[in-house]
């Protein structure tokens, strides 16, 4: 080791503190990144098990519009895409779809060519349907609860069940197709759709880009289909299935937080680099005038950091597994996933030692530039001009989608770190002002009076202060919507589900109870409205069901309700009509917080004439008013009556609703939390620094006769100072980027708008938890061993 | 030469690989399945199908077609061909039929019991390239399929088909991604049956029909990338069906088709054993320039490899061979080295050229080994 | 006349590891009302020490320092850690060589705080006078760091007399000017000094300022 690389190692290890510092705070940053990496590998692991595995590996489907799909057609454009058209094109497969009740419950039963098939590439959930060519061979997902080798009687003829897939994915039936054809009572030549698998460059690129950092597909607005064969409509995949796009999002979501964790970090980082930048002045100044070159002592110093930045990434590797467990444990979508945790693969080795190593170094160099810098680089003012133009941009274009919006997120954030220093200049420029107390005096003009070694630490705590107030004012406001919801949807007493089977009898039973004084049946389909695939859901709508979803008079013939999800992926608005057999009017859109799919609510009768055969797998019963209590052994009577069925009366399910909403939020909280604490070890480690550079003013007062009780009170008051300022940065920011949340970002990913409610106490206790962390900061004591760091 | 290729491809396809996720839960959940479909594939289940077991006449052009009541067939093409400046090229089609169950199968075509598979490949000598490619299709008339009159094996956009309708002059054409193959094929001479009037043995109870047509003009274009060439030359087919699948003990084979400069052809094969000992069934067939066909017993050659080449899995290819044969005695080289079809099942399948002891070519052909994966 | 100050027998030693040092032995020294006694001696001779162990910032090995002040004779070495920081509160007054004034104060704040810090409000006006009689009163609202090491030194004797204490100890506190300031600083530390009725205990290795005072103790290598 060259000689001056041993003097950054010794320099290392006599700053024991800031070193360690550096070392918590990275190995924090980089834990949270690999946790919130596990966290969305295992959930998009588990996402593959309840996606469609006949849609697995596809990129599109194509159909003939409405027009019916025949076999020849297919082969034709087969055979023109085997003649050299299309030359992206790596699979077609002919598929047919259709819905019938089977086992007494309603199934989607999906026939596909799988030898077709059998070119596609196997990834997590593909299955190989070539298993299933030959006799009348079933695939059966796990809501029919049948054994493989079980047989099944469908429309006189016997089916055998070759397989069961572990998930419930609301009665898939897959077969081969021919089989199906007959299953549906299709002819020879009835096809539904073609699936497609185009060689995409941008769905590649996603594919990978969903590797290394989980969710992030979901961060860009959908992309519709660029490939549209003559007399053919093409529809994305993704579009398919949006309840996998939903649960991207939530990932993305997750791991966005979890770079901030790191982004904290990384300001800590960069402001310990630049205390030990000055403090080695004199000495780099030495080294300058024999001879080293800036570049080296940049490169000495950045080597040192960089192997900071190692030790972090190991640590933080481990770390981070530890704490995807514990977070896991928290939160219901990765507590519901089943398998195992991912294992530790290349990519997340990467993204830990770029996270550790390259925001070390980073953090080293910016320094280096920053101390060293010709005029410093561009003005603030520049700086902050192109973060808010960043942050406009992601606002105002919807295309820039999720990305866009945490774009405009960091870009304010990093906005407020820009302007701290500035704003301690010219709070320090005002410091003749200031009245009371001498020692007061003196208490609050040290937050100002070193704005160099404090200001990205005061940053970093403001940012922190910012992003856990607009959580919780995000989630609180989430959650008072939620309720609200849920108290208009839960009218009934009693919620029965038969998950899946018909509960006519079930229906029949309860009428006989002289407590019951009504029963609401409902039953849903899979259908579609133009290309989107969505659940139509059917019930009597009568005007008191009407008003669950917020509707008054209830709806008249030829109406429907859509979700607030479904209603803004067609831009459509109560009044316009939907593409759904002859054209519904829209009555009304409700909330459906918590849908990942998108859903259509419409009347029994207009069920029945869009042809759908009527099951209901749920009922709601209301209890006569004077007979709540000869009601209250209901539950327990129907679940002796009827085994297999769900009973759950009102209140639990509230509960139920509500524990889930809290659990769906803790690891939002948590990861806050986290970077809370990197928060304030950094404004710790900056006091440290200011305080080592105040040791002979501080002899000063001690000679002066100030007491120790004195100078503690100094001291807090000092970091009450650095956590006003903080604080006073984070309102503006936090109830700003909460205002993101819910406008931006929520409709972004989920398709549903929040009402942000700014409630006193979800602002306050961040502002205090990060005046806490100040002051908390300011008071621990100076290590020991800290005095040898001058 | 592929009797116990096709088993071994279909085996591969249609158990093998869905097993090997057993991991997954859907794949968990498709095990058992996989065994049933297995046991339809197995000697036992052979039941229902025809077998190869009694010299029967063939009826051409019948015979040309396929062959339903038998459970494995293929048509097997290769052909070595100059452009007009005498640069070589190899080309390879084969097509192979398996039947999932006996009997016709239902009247709906998508429920077709029949399955096909076909393997392309082109290699350039100049370019020291091979390209390939292999499509599936169900025996559905809209994607795949065979007919004897007219005639014509077609599977997923490509074609073996009697020009007019008949099997003496037929029409190769393939467009694969990285090539593609146009060829005008008339017969020069007549079917040959192999083994006993047709009926081929390859152990004590396995057996196939067999015939080759030895020798075929070609001409028409090729493609490799975006360049086209004219080209013309000699072309060879086989046509093989059969029931039975690979008998123990055997491992591989090594098989040639050769075109002598002198209007004589050659077919020889050997049957790798396990204990490394000669296989009584190993067989060759010398065909003289009037049609005549001069059979060999394992006794009769000799057949050596020479010089291994080793690809970069580490497997080493016999791609150099010494055969003497009758008065013969020949040099077989591989004409570029890497001639392996890396497809469902791995092979290799290439040009070949032929050489006199002296080093003066002699002739050109095709050589096919298997079994060397181990 | 009672001396202010009275030191007898003082001796403070240092255990460096196993090596010990002696840096005072058997020191003794009186100063009176208005006097001034110059403490000389070269670098580490221990004048730094004496002044730490007289302001009760470093407990003695041996011996007694008894400090006279309106309220009574306090025996400093007796003192508890509270009431030694209230003896230097109230009774002395100090200017350093470097770092006297408190950075993020001005001129006027530095010099009103020991006014705060003991309760004796009543002294502002006679406190700013003094600041105006040393020729800053047009630099009463600037910090330290926009001051000239002379100005700093003004500000520092009118900080250490504010409170008017009955002692003031000085280190070295012309040690960072060049000549003409030290001389001129030198000048307004005697006089105000003297105008207070202050005792005045200077450390300093400058011949030429120690040949101004009333007395001269010479230390080195430990002994008197």
């Amino acid at each position: 080791m060259s000689l001056l690389g041993l003097s950054q190692l010794r320099f290392l290890l006599r700053a024991r503190w800031s070193t360690l510092s550096v070392l918590v705070g990275l190995t924090l940053g980089v834990a949270a990144v690999v946790a919130v990496h596990q966290i969305g590998s295992r959930i998009n692991a588990s996402l593959e098990m309840v996606g469609l595995p006949h849609l697995d590996g596809l990129t599109e489907l194509l159909d003939r519009d409405g027009a019916n799909l025949t076999d020849a057609d297919y082969f034709a454009l087969r055979a023109r895409w085997r003649a050299g058209e299309y030359t992206d094109v790596r699979a077609l497969v002919p598929m047919v779809e259709g819905q019938r009740v089977m086992a007494g419950r309603r199934a989607l039963v999906v026939g596909v060519d799988w030898i077709a098939a059998s070119s596609l590439p196997a990834s997590g959930s593909g299955i190989d349907g070539r298993a299933l060519i030959a006799d009348g061979r079933l695939l059966v997902d796990g809501s029919f609860g049948l054994r493989a080798g079980e047989s099944i009687e469908v429309g006189g003829a016997s089916f055998q069940v070759e397989g069961v897939l572990d998930a419930d994915l609301g009665g898939l039936v897959l077969a081969d197709l021919g089989i199906a054809q007959t299953l549906l009572g299709l002819p020879p030549q009835a096809l539904s759709q073609i699936g497609v698998r185009r060689s995409d460059p941008y769905a590649r690129a996603s594919e990978l880009a969903e590797r290394v950092l989980p969710g992030i597909s979901a961060g860009f607005a959908r992309r519709s289909s660029g490939w549209q064969p003559e007399g053919w409509r093409a529809r994305s995949i993704s579009a398919e299935q949006p309840s996998l796009g939903f649960a991207r999002s939530v990932v993305f979501n997750v791991g966005a937080l979890g770079l901030l964790v790191l982004v904290v970090a990384w300001f800590l980082i960069y402001q310990i680099a630049i205390i030990w930048h000055r403090r080695r002045r004199l000495l780099n100044d030495r080294l300058e005038a024999m001879g080293v070159s800036r570049i080296e002592l940049t490169r000495g110093f950045v080597r040192a950091f960089f192997l900071l930045g190692l030790v972090a990434s190991f640590a933080g590797l481990l770390g981070g597994v530890v704490l995807a467990r514990g977070l896991g444990a928290m939160t219901t979508l990765a507590a519901d996933a089943a398998g195992q945790w991912p294992p530790i693969t290349g990519w997340l080795l990467l993204k830990a030692g770029v996270s550790g190593m390259g925001v070390g170094s980073l953090s080293a160099w910016m320094a280096c530039r920053r101390e060293w810098g010709s005029g410093s680089g561009a003005p603030t003012w520049i700086l902050a001009g192109v973060l808010l133009a960043v942050a406009a941009a992601g606002v105002y274009f919807p295309v820039t989608g999720l990305f866009g919006g945490f774009a405009a997120v960091l870009a304010l954030g990093m906005l407020v770190v820009a302007v701290v220093q500035p704003m301690l200049e010219a709070l320090r420029a005002s410091a003749l002002r200031l009245r009371g107390r001498l020692l007061n005096r003196h208490a609050l003009r040290e937050v100002a009076w070193y704005p160099r070694d404090l200001s990205v630490a005061v940053g970093a705590l403001s940012l922190a202060v910012a992003t856990s107030m607009a959580v919780g004012l995000m989630v609180e406001s989430f959650r008072t919507d939620f309720a609200q919801m849920l108290d208009q949807r839960l009218a009934h007493d009693l919620y029965v589900d038969g998950g899946g089977r018909d509960l006519a009898d079930v229906h029949g039973w309860l009428l006989e109870q002289p407590s019951v004084d009504h029963v609401q049946p409902y039953g849903r389909a899979r259908h579609r409205v133009g290309t989107v695939p969505i659940e139509l859901g059917y019930s009597p709508l009568d005007e008191a069901e009407a008003a669950r979803y917020g509707v008054r008079g209830g709806l008249g013939p030829g109406e429907a309700l859509v979700s607030e999800r479904l209603a803004g992926l067609l831009g459509a608005d109560v009044g316009d009509r939907l593409a759904l057999g002859g054209g519904l009017r829209i009555a009304g859109v409700f909330s459906g917080f918590g849908e990942a799919g998108y859903r259509v609510l419409v009347d029994e009768s207009v069920a029945a004439d869009l042809g759908i055969e009527l099951v209901h797998d749920r009922l709601s019963v209301s209890l006569a008013a004077d007979d709540q209590v000869a009601g209250a052994d209901l539950d327990a009577r129907l679940l002796a009556a009827f085994p297999g069925v769900e009973v759950e009366p009102r209140g639990r399910m509230r509960q139920v609703a509500m524990e889930i909403f809290d659990r769906t939020f803790a690891i939002t909280s948590s990861l806050t939390l986290l970077a809370l604490l990197v928060a304030a070890i950094g404004v710790h480690n900056s006091l440290v620094a200011l305080r080592l550079n105040q040791q002979q003013g501080v002899h000063l007062l001690v000679m002066l006769g100030v007491t120790a009780g004195e100078l503690a009170r100094v001291a807090v008051r000092r970091a009450l100072g650095i956590g006003s300022v903080a604080v006073a940065l984070a309102l503006p920011l936090g109830v700003l980027m909460a205002w993101l949340l819910c406008a931006v970002i929520n409709p972004r990913a989920f398709g549903w708008t929040v009402d942000l409610h700014l409630a006193l106490s979800d602002v306050a206790v961040p502002l205090a938890l990060g005046i806490g962390a100040a002051v908390l900061a300011g008071l621990l004591p100076s290590p020991r061993d800290s005095a040898g760091e001058i | 030469m592929r009797i116990v290729t096709l088993p071994a491809l279909l085996l591969t396809l249609l158990i093998v690989a869905p097993g090997c996720q057993p991991d997954e839960p859907a794949g968990g959940a498709m095990g058992e399945g996989t065994l049933r479909l297995g046991a339809v594939l197995g000697e036992t289940d052979a039941q229902g199908f025809a077998r190869a077991e009694a010299v029967v006449p063939f009826a051409f052009p019948g015979d040309h077609g396929p062959h339903p009541r038998f459970r494995s067939e293929w048509w097997y093409l290769t052909a070595n061909v100059q452009n007009e400046f005498g640069a070589e090229f190899g080309v390879q089609f084969t097509v192979f039929r398996q039947a999932l169950a006996p009997g016709p199968g239902p009247a709906n075509p998508w429920l077709s019991n029949q399955v096909f598979l076909a393997h392309a490949a082109v290699t350039g000598v100049l370019e020291q390239g091979h390209w390939h490619e292999e499509r599936v299709a169900r025996g559905h008339p809209g994607v795949a399929g065979a007919t004897a009159e007219p005639f014509r094996v077609w599977v997923d956009g490509w074609e073996l088909a009697g020009r007019n309708g008949g099997f003496d002059e037929q029409r190769l054409s393939v467009k694969a991604d990285a090539f593609a193959v146009d060829l005008q094929l008339d017969a020069l001479k007549r079917p040959v049956l192999q083994g006993d009037r047709g009926l081929s043995a390859k152990g004590p109870e396995q057996a196939s029909y067999y015939y080759s047509v030895p020798r075929l003009s070609a001409r028409g274009t090729l493609r490799i990338g975006e360049v086209e060439h004219q080209v013309s030359g000699r072309a060879w087919i086989d046509r093989e069906w059969s029931t039975s699948a690979l008998s123990s003990g055997q491992v591989g084979w090594d098989w040639f088709a050769l075109h002598l400069d002198d209007s004589w052809e050659i077919m020889v094969y050997q049957l790798r054993r396990a204990d490394g000992s000669r296989d009584r069934y190993d067989h060759a067939v010398l065909i003289d320039p009037y049609g005549a066909k001069h059979p060999l017993g394992a006794d009769d050659f000799e057949l050596e490899p020479e010089i291994f080449w080793q690809d970069d899995d580490g497997v080493a290819w016999p791609l150099q061979w010494r055969l003497k044969a009758l008065d013969r005695e020949l040099r077989i080289r591989a004409a570029v080295p890497d001639q392996r079809m890396e497809t469902s099942v791995s092979y290799w399948e290439g040009l070949v050229g032929v050489f006199d002891m002296a080093g003066r070519r002699t002739g050109r052909g095709y050589m096919e080994l298997t079994g060397y994966e181990g | 006349m009672n001396p202010v100050l009275s030191v007898a027998g003082l001796a403070k030693r240092y255990v460096d590891g196993s090596a010990e040092r002696v840096v005072l032995a058997e020191v003794s020294l009186e100063v009176g009302p208005g006097e001034i006694l110059a403490v000389c001696g070269p670098s580490g001779s221990g004048k730094s020490t004496l002044l730490s162990i007289v302001a009760g910032l470093v407990l003695p090995d041996a011996g007694l320092i008894e400090l006279t002040t309106p309220e009574g004779t306090l025996r400093i070495d007796g003192l508890s850690d509270a009431a030694r920081a209230d003896v230097r509160r109230r009774q002395l007054g100090y200017v350093f060589q470097f770092f006297n004034l408190v950075p993020t104060l001005t001129v006027r704040e530095n010099v009103l705080l020991p006014l705060e810090l003991t309760g004796r409000g009543h002294l502002r006006a006679a406190a700013l006078q003094r600041l105006a009689d040393l020729g800053m009163d047009d630099r009463l609202d600037d910090f330290p760091e926009n001051l000239s090491g002379g100005e700093r030194q003004r500000t520092a004797i009118a900080r250490a007399l504010a409170h008017e204490p009955v002692l003031v100890l000085a280190d070295e506190p012309t040690g960072n000017l060049d000549g003409g300031n030290a001389n001129l600083v030198t000048d307004l530390l005697w006089r105000e000094v003297r105008a207070q009725g202050a005792a005045l205990l200077l450390a300093t290795h400058n011949e030429a300022v120690a040949a101004r005072a009333d007395h001269v103790l010479r230390l080195g290598a430990g002994a008197v």
